[in-house]
């Protein structure tokens, strides 16, 4: 089948109603306007999200789970996470929370087919109620599970006292996670509101939901992060002299997408897929896997994550049209938002090449930041190819793709890619301790 | 000073309306109305008459002139009615009127109406919608009524002048000649502007004109119709209390006009006094009686009549009727099939207590004449049809099938009865079929000669396995359950098609032979099935196990033929046999210990006995085979795990049996295995043949494949072997030699990339290339690829859903 690149972004979340009480779990390639989908500022909000008498809204997100290579793996896992009482992902040894029956209610005085028959047995079996430590705790478990534990995840928590119910859960000695599993903490930037589970009030719930907007807002959804990468392996490929594999010195033929280049930005080692995969994996000190997660370039000596090289060959090999809108120079565009202004932007890339004042290269730009859009350009390179068919979780809202007029909370574009540049910067452990905070 | 008059041909109800003719109305127009004598006649009769000075005019020419314009106050408050009828009225105060062609009008409706019936009057007001009744009411009204204004008109006159801004109803009263005054019906409101005008009226003229016609003396003058009238009026308003009249269904026939020969006579008398029948009807009115012959008031209701003195000649027609008419020979089928069973005084039984009376006369001559009193006497009391009340009357027949009652009403003991109920031999059919004339066991010898001609014909039917020995063995007469799945399932297993058409190898499997207890899909086996199977077979020889073994890889390894518990019990008494001194004996167990057994196995408590006693055998059964080919086969995947499950288990044990195998899973460390399984069960049985196919043993085989729904079976036989497998797998994908081609990766390179793998795709590239090269010659069904791909958390997916769709992209 004809697969697309790996998304430029896509992540599952754990939402959290506004009080605390009830929670929700998604999946999306694009957080923030999710979000406001289901706080209902934009069109294609969920379901269960939207009852308004039940004073869940605002919706606040908690965590992502991000990395996901594809739509269909983010969507298993959501599903694992929201069904952890009966996903078979989970051995049933390490499942936390059985499945249940519910009541049985008295029978239908027709006889059932056997279909109808399944169909209620199965109706039977209640969905535990997602909880704060549930969630976490689940959510732990599924991160260790075989069936995912060398998916190229990590975790963003957004919202303080969320990241620490997840350490006090990891420290009751459950299990550990992969070596090298990245948590993000993302909240530390921004000051927030003393007593966060005591949001009962609407105002004190919209602040914080704001507060998150803005953390999302710094999340880059785009393959803008890749631009460099992709220019550089473009123009290695355009040597005219051959590379050679650096793992196994033979010919590299740089058509192919198994040409995966270092992404560090001086580095020109280029490779096969499957020698590096090898090499990465021998060095790994427990052998035995069959996809490598990081290693080290062999020129650069810099680690690297799988995924990015997986990911940049991904786009430049089956990326088709969204490759070249990546690389497209920026053009003049009628200025459709206000207050824009070039320097700030010809910092973000070194592709650009003095932008015009009235730049607005959206698939350079976070669209976030352009508040009059209100239509997806379908040029843009915001979201993966097909994002119509991506869904964003299992409620399968489809993504109408409306940009809804949320004004951007975080002040004047300069300092939104400035902190955007640090973002894309940090790598962190997953110790909490040596957590970098954001500043 | 003039006469005032008005005319009221026809008018709404309740409206105080009255249409005016338009002033132009000339007097031939009125006159034009055929039949209507010329208003110059009229006008001569009436001078020719004495007037009352005061209210008569002269009657002025020949033209009417309706001035509508010169109304009088009382006019003012009329609303004209858009229907133009022919209301006429005439007022003036102080004009000559045409009074006399107007009064004529009026004379020539009553006319009218009195010679040619109401019909003319029906038609000459037509237009309105109202009710004839109350027009012909409102105009006899009128013309009564009249009478007492006319006599005092000038009073009267004078008095309604002032009632003249208000329309007013008038409550005018109607007498007849024999009806006293509060028969009287109110007539409808009608258009009191009518009637008021009427009493305003002066009718000196009219006077004369009634006075000759004897109006009121002539109150059944058949000419008006008056009677009929209020009839008819009767039945359409609604009822007062007054006496009804009582309807002889005797007097019915004779006096009505419409001689109707049926019960429903009084229905059609009274249809026939509404005087509807025609010009040439000669109805001469009855006068309705108010009061019984007996002096009591006249009511609706018919007396019931008393059974035991029947007066009506009906229902005395009826009994001679009955007595009469002998009874007839089943003419019919039905009644010929139902003839002998019908008791012959069936309908004389009509309560229980009568019933009894019977059986107790049948027993007890001497009280028959009791009982028949009894009887006369219960049906006295009761209401009968006449019908029934004969059969009094027939003492004879009673007699005489005294004796019949005597055998058919022996009232049998519960017990007994129910015995008798089980031990009568049903015949069922329909009734051309029954009503034949030969013996009823005639009919059952038939039955079984066919029974027994069909197993000799199933039995050779050429079948894969020795069909007609079992058929020939089990010549259960009564259970055509066991001989059906037979001739079925060789039937089925030659007549099966793939889907191109083409006769297709099924390995149709038989598990009644199989030697040792199977696992059981405890859906579909229900108790009745496995109880009715009683006869027992013996085991087959196993070369026909072998046979199976040879079917094609895509055989279908489930087999829905019934178990047959017995043939497990006489299979497992012989296994028994074998290795009876090394199993314990649960017969001898108690209860108590039984079922610490049973809970040991994991399975619900039975309740009896028996249940657990077979449960545990199999068990053991099981853990023995089990071990015993582990022992032979250690490194090829037998399905040495055959667990019996027992039979009698309720169907919530399927549920538990997934459960199950979970827990034994622990056992085996498995990690991913439990969790798979279930799911993959239905793709596990498909790709199973194939993997079968090489060295294991054909028992167990067999029951592998028969297995369909037992999850252990599949499970244990998984965990037990995969482990190398999976490594295998895991070689040849890893060492397959990559391809640089974007268009055809090898999968490695898909996984390397994070596609998804497709588990269909992946499966079939194992087996075709990948394991081949690694030289692996086993074949990997997608279960097992999904479980490779989860253990080395490889993103997968099927492209089938799970209800059976495709998935298109992924």
């Amino acid at each position: 089948m004809d697969h697309g690149p790996i998304p430029a972004f896509y992540c599952c979340y754990l939402l959290r109603s506004k009080g605390g009480r009830s929670f929700y779990i998604g999946s999306t390639p694009h957080p923030r306007r999710r979000l406001a989908q289901h706080n209902g500022h934009a069109h294609g909000g969920a379901f269960r999200t939207a009852r308004q008498h039940g004073h869940h809204r605002p919706w606040d997100m908690t965590c992502l789970v991000t990395g996901f290579p594809s739509n269909i793996a983010a969507l298993q896992f959501e599903w694992a996470w929201q069904n952890f009482h009966t996903t078979k992902k989970i051995p049933n040894d390490q499942r936390l929370d059985m499945p249940k029956e519910a009541a049985k209610r008295p029978e239908a005085e027709l006889p059932l087919s056997s279909a109808e028959q399944q169909r209620k047995k199965r109706k039977r079996i209640r969905r535990p109620q997602l909880t704060l430590r549930n969630s976490l705790s689940n959510l732990h478990l599924l991160l260790r599970v075989p069936s995912f534990n060398r998916w190229p995840l990590a975790v963003r928590f957004l919202c303080r006292d969320v990241h620490k119910s997840w350490l006090e859960h990891s420290k009751r000695d459950t299990g550990e996670l992969r070596d090298g599993f990245r948590v993000f903490c993302d909240f530390g930037e921004f000051p927030e509101p003393t007593v966060d589970l005591e949001l009962s009030t609407d105002a004190a719930a919209e602040r914080k939901v704001s507060l998150t907007m803005a953390i999302l807002e710094k999340i880059d959804v785009t393959y803008s992060g890749l631009k460099p990468h992709i220019a550089k392996s473009i123009a290695l490929a355009a040597e005219t002299q051959y590379q050679n594999c650096s793992v196994c010195e033979h010919v590299l033929d740089p058509e192919s997408p198994m040409f995966l280049v270092c992404p560090s930005e001086q580095c020109s080692a280029a490779s096969h897929m499957t020698c590096l995969a090898k090499k990465w994996l021998e060095d790994q000190p427990s052998p035995g896997f069959l996809l490598p997660v990081s290693g080290t370039c062999s020129q650069c000596r810099r680690e690297h994550h799988w995924v990015d090289l997986v990911k940049e060959s991904s786009i430049r090999g089956r990326g088709g049209k969204r490759l070249a809108k990546i690389m497209k120079e920026p053009r003049v565009r009628k200025s459709k938002a206000t207050g824009r202004s070039a320097s700030s932007k010809d910092t973000n890339t070194e592709e650009r090449a003095g932008g015009s004042p009235k730049d607005l290269q959206v698939y350079l730009e976070d669209s976030l930041t352009d508040v009059n859009l209100l239509t997806i350009d379908p040029d843009d390179d915001l979201l993966p190819a097909g994002w119509q068919e991506l869904v964003d979780d299992d409620d399968n809202m489809s993504v109408t793709g409306t940009e809804s007029g949320i004004p951007r909370r975080n002040g004047s574009p300069e300092q939104s890619s400035k902190r955007r540049q640090k973002l894309e910067a940090v790598i962190e452990d997953s110790e909490w301790d040596s957590a970098e905070v954001l500043d | 000073m003039a006469a005032v008059f008005a005319v009221v041909l026809s008018s709404p109800p309740g409206r105080g309306c009255i249409a005016t003719t338009p002033p132009s109305l000339t007097q031939n127009a009125i006159a034009s109305s055929p039949g209507l004598p010329s208003v110059s006649k009229m006008v001569a009769e009436k001078m020719s008459r004495p007037h009352n000075a005061n209210k008569s005019t002269a009657v002025a020419g020949s033209t009417v002139a309706l001035q509508s314009g010169k109304s009088l106050p009382r006019k003012e408050g009329v609303t004209q009615s858009s229907n133009a009828q022919r209301h006429l009225e005439l007022e003036s105060n102080s004009r000559g009127l045409d009074v006399a062609g107007t009064k004529a009008d009026a004379e020539k409706s009553r006319t009218e109406r009195g010679t040619t019936g109401q019909a003319k009057a029906r038609r000459k007001s037509k237009p309105s919608s109202t009710p004839k009744l109350t027009r012909d009411t409102v105009v006899a009204k009128d013309v009564i009524g009249d009478e007492n204004v006319i006599d005092s008109g000038r009073k009267k006159r004078v008095r309604k002048s002032k009632k003249d801004d208000q329309t007013r109803i008038r409550e005018g009263k109607i007498t007849k000649p024999g009806f006293s005054s509060n028969t009287s019906k109110h007539p409808k409101k009608v258009c009191t502007e009518n009637v008021r005008a009427i009493v305003d009226i002066q009718y000196d003229l009219e006077t004369s004109l009634y006075a000759e016609e004897k109006t009121f003396g002539a109150y059944d003058d058949p000419d008006l119709g008056l009677i009929e009238a209020l009839r008819r009026r009767t039945d359409w308003t609604p009822a007062r209390d007054t006496p009804k009249e009582v309807r002889r269904v005797s007097e019915a026939p004779a006096e009505s006009p419409f001689t109707v020969k049926s019960a429903d006579a009084g229905l059609f008398k009274r249809l026939g006094e509404y005087g509807f029948g025609g010009a040439d009807e000669a109805v001469v009115p009855r006068p309705r009686q108010l009061h019984d012959l007996n002096g009591q008031a006249a009511t609706k209701k018919r007396k019931l009549h008393l059974v035991a003195g029947l007066t009506s000649v009906a229902s005395k027609a009826y009994a001679s009727k009955r007595s009469k008419s002998p009874k007839k020979k089943p003419q019919t089928i039905t009644d010929k099939a139902t003839a002998p069973f019908v008791p012959n005084d069936q309908a004389g039984i009509s309560t229980i207590s009568s019933y009894f009376a019977n059986s107790h006369r049948a027993t007890n001559p001497s009280t028959t004449v009791l009982s028949q009193q009894h009887e006369a006497s219960n049906e006295c009391i009761e209401k009968h049809d006449p019908l029934r009340q004969v059969k009094s009357s027939k003492p004879k027949a009673k007699k005489q099938t005294k004796t019949k009652t005597k055998e058919a009403r022996i009232l049998h003991s519960p017990e007994l009865a129910v015995k008798v109920i089980n031990e009568q031999d049903l015949l069922f059919g329909t009734c051309s079929q029954l009503a034949r004339d030969e013996s009823p066991s005639f009919i059952r010898d038939l039955q079984r000669a066919v029974k027994d001609s069909e197993a000799i014909d199933a039995s050779q039917i050429p079948s894969q396995g020795g069909e007609s020995q079992f058929a020939a063995k089990t010549a259960l007469s009564d259970s055509s359950i066991t001989r059906l799945p037979s001739a079925a399932r060789s039937l089925w297993a030659v007549a099966a098609r793939n889907d191109q058409g083409q006769l297709l190898e099924v390995d149709v499997v038989d598990l009644v032979d199989t030697p040792q207890s199977t696992a059981v899909d405890g859906d579909w086996r229900t108790t009745d099935a496995l109880m009715l199977n009683q006869g027992a077979t013996p085991s087959r020889p196993d070369q026909y196990e072998a046979n199976r073994l040879e079917a094609s890889p895509r055989a279908r390894p489930k087999s829905r033929s019934p178990v047959n518990k017995s043939t497990h019990r006489t299979e497992l008494s012989t296994v028994e046999g074998e290795s009876h001194p090394e199993m314990p004996n649960y017969k001898g167990y108690t209860d108590i210990e039984l079922q610490k057994e049973v809970r040991k196995t994991g399975f619900k408590a039975m309740r009896k006995r028996e249940a657990k006693i077979s449960h545990l055998e199999k068990c053991w059964h099981a853990a023995r085979s089990r071990r015993a080919l582990q022992q032979l086969h250690p490194p090829s995947t037998s399905t040495s795990a055959v667990v019996a499950v027992d039979e009698a288990t309720k169907s919530s044990s399927p549920v538990k049996k997934r459960g199950r195998p979970r827990k034994d899973s622990s056992a085996v460390t498995n990690e991913n295995g439990a969790g798979a399984l279930s799911s993959e069960f239905p793709k596990k049985a498909r790709g199973r043949p194939k993997k079968g196919a090489s060295e294991l043993s054909t028992t167990s085989r067999l029951q592998a494949e028969q297995c369909s729904a037992t999850i252990f079976i599949q499970k244990s036989s998984k965990t037990r072997n995969i482990a190398p497998l999976l490594a295998t797998i895991t070689n040849a994908v890893t060492s397959y030699p990559p391809t640089h081609d974007v268009q055809n990766l090898t999968p490695y390179e898909k996984m390397l990339l994070y596609d998804p793998i497709v588990l269909e795709d992946f499966a079939q590239w194992l087996n075709d290339e990948g394991l081949k090269r690694v030289g692996c010659d086993e074949t990997v069904d997608p279960t097992i690829a999904k479980q490779w791909c989860e253990s080395q958390s490889v993103c997968c997916l099927w492209k089938e859903n799970l209800r059976g769709g495709t998935r298109a992209r992924y």
